[in-house]
């Protein structure tokens, strides 16, 4: 066998090994999004955010909150243990569409392209959005 | 002469028994923070870093062959020699880092490093693909070259400072006495350079010399009362290393794609990250600024 081959198979067995260990570790669920967390987050990601609005998603994953000073809406998606907060504008947003339950984003983001949050009233947050700038 | 050996290479198995290592100390002390996707990314960022930089050798090494019949001087192999390389190249870090943060191009290969949330010695790990891509960053290889130094005294220093640099990634060291603080990167330096609190933004740039940073009016202390949240700006929401490598030159590609005029897509390669044409975006400057305003207004 080649042995750069050899070295390139050794090195990933290595890396598998020390993700086994982090995985018996620290492979907790993650803890799901609560209303605090995600004000807490968005607070830190955004100046002066003061939320009108907050819409958790039933799966714990992702929520929308609407900012009381500028009428922003900012999604907020579980990422590991840790969270990402996105504005919703109009350039990042491709297409939000309630389907029964559940609203779908399609974003330009290489790294979300698509969420699916399920709400109480997708229809209303499919409304916000359609007045983004 | 060649270099005596690669100081990365031989350090290897050291490093994965140090993040081993960390691992159990998290575990049983709560000092620091691990997640199982986070870390598979790290290593596997550093893997592909390592096949892309073999792949790609030949275009560092063929530039730096172009330079080096134009040296002003010529030094051999000695330890002086080696010391004051080692010295002058950190200098050349330092400068590359700074630029690499302050430069669009460059920043969407080095937002790799930074696109964790996490910071523990897997990080010190996570390291980009796209070094090829970045061309200016090799003209920071030029002046060492110029120099006269030897091209596997400059690898081999370079690697010495990469290995140095490994064992700074992580929250499980607080400070040291104030002395080696002063002089040395260290921990407490480095957690600051990868925060993402507006206080600590663009700050810390040095590889093994804190020193640069206090000269060149970088520095920015570690505060106790605003512990360091890690990551980039714009978190990133995926585990890929794929999307991870690639996140940042698809979006300077985008935004080359729309951009309007050739000043544009310049000011695209070569503003700081954040700028836009429309100031829709925000540069950590424009973020620190607003982060300041708020402070004096709380007062």
């Amino acid at each position: 066998m080649n042995a750069s081959l050899l070295q390139l198979l050794l090195s990933l067995a290595e890396v598998a090994l020390m993700v086994g260990a982090c995985a018996a570790l620290f492979g907790r669920k993650p803890r799901a999004l609560d209303r605090e967390r995600v004000l807490v987050q968005l607070a830190r990601d955004v100046a002066g955010f003061r939320a009108a609005a907050v819409a958790i998603s039933a799966d714990g994953h992702s929520a929308l909150v609407q900012d009381g000073a500028s009428n922003r809406v900012y999604l907020v998606v579980q990422s590991g243990d840790g969270m990402v907060s996105r504005e919703l504008k109009q350039s990042l947003v491709a297409d939000a569409r309630a389907d029964g339950d559940r609203l779908l984003l399609r974003l330009r983001d290489f790294t979300l392209r698509r969420v699916a949050l399920a709400l109480p009233d997708p229809g209303a947050w499919q409304a916000r959005l359609g007045k983004l700038s | 002469m060649s270099a005596p050996f690669d100081p990365v290479t031989v350090a290897t198995p050291a490093f994965a028994l140090l993040v081993l290592a960390e691992m159990l100390f998290v575990r049983f002390t709560g000092r620091g923070r691990f997640e199982v996707r986070d870390t598979a990314a790290s290593l596997l960022m550093g893997l592909g870093s390592v096949v892309s930089g073999l792949l790609f050798a030949f275009v560092f090494v063929g530039i730096a062959a172009m330079i080096a019949p134009y040296a002003l001087f010529h030094f051999g192999w000695s330890w002086p020699a080696a010391a004051a390389c080692f010295v002058l190249d950190d200098l050349r870090y330092y400068w590359w880092h700074r630029a690499s943060h302050r430069v669009r191009w460059l920043w969407a290969d080095h937002v790799n490093h930074h696109s964790s949330q996490h910071y523990n010695l897997s990080t010190a790990l996570r390291q980009p693909w796209g070094g090829v891509l970045a061309l200016p960053s090799h003209l920071f290889l030029a002046p060492l070259i110029l120099l006269g130094f030897p091209l596997a005294m400059i690898a081999f220093v370079h690697g010495l400072n990469l290995v140095y640099q490994f064992w700074i990634h992580t929250e499980t060291i607080g400070r040291f006495p104030r002395w080696f603080e002063a002089v040395m990167n260290t921990p407490s330096h480095h957690r600051v350079h990868h925060a993402v609190n507006a206080r600590y933004l663009d700050a810390n740039y040095a590889g093994v010399f804190i020193v640069w940073d206090r000269m060149f009016g970088t520095f920015v202390a570690e505060d106790a009362h605003d512990p360091p949240r890690y990551g980039i700006v714009g978190q990133i929401a995926s585990f890929n290393p794929l999307r991870i490598a690639f996140h940042g030159w698809v979006s300077l590609a985008h935004d080359l794609s729309q951009a309007r005029s050739p000043k544009d897509a310049m000011l695209y390669l070569f503003a700081r990250p954040g700028w836009s044409p429309d100031g829709s975006r925000e540069t950590t400057d424009v973020i620190k600024a607003n982060w300041r305003l708020a402070e004096e207004a709380a007062e």
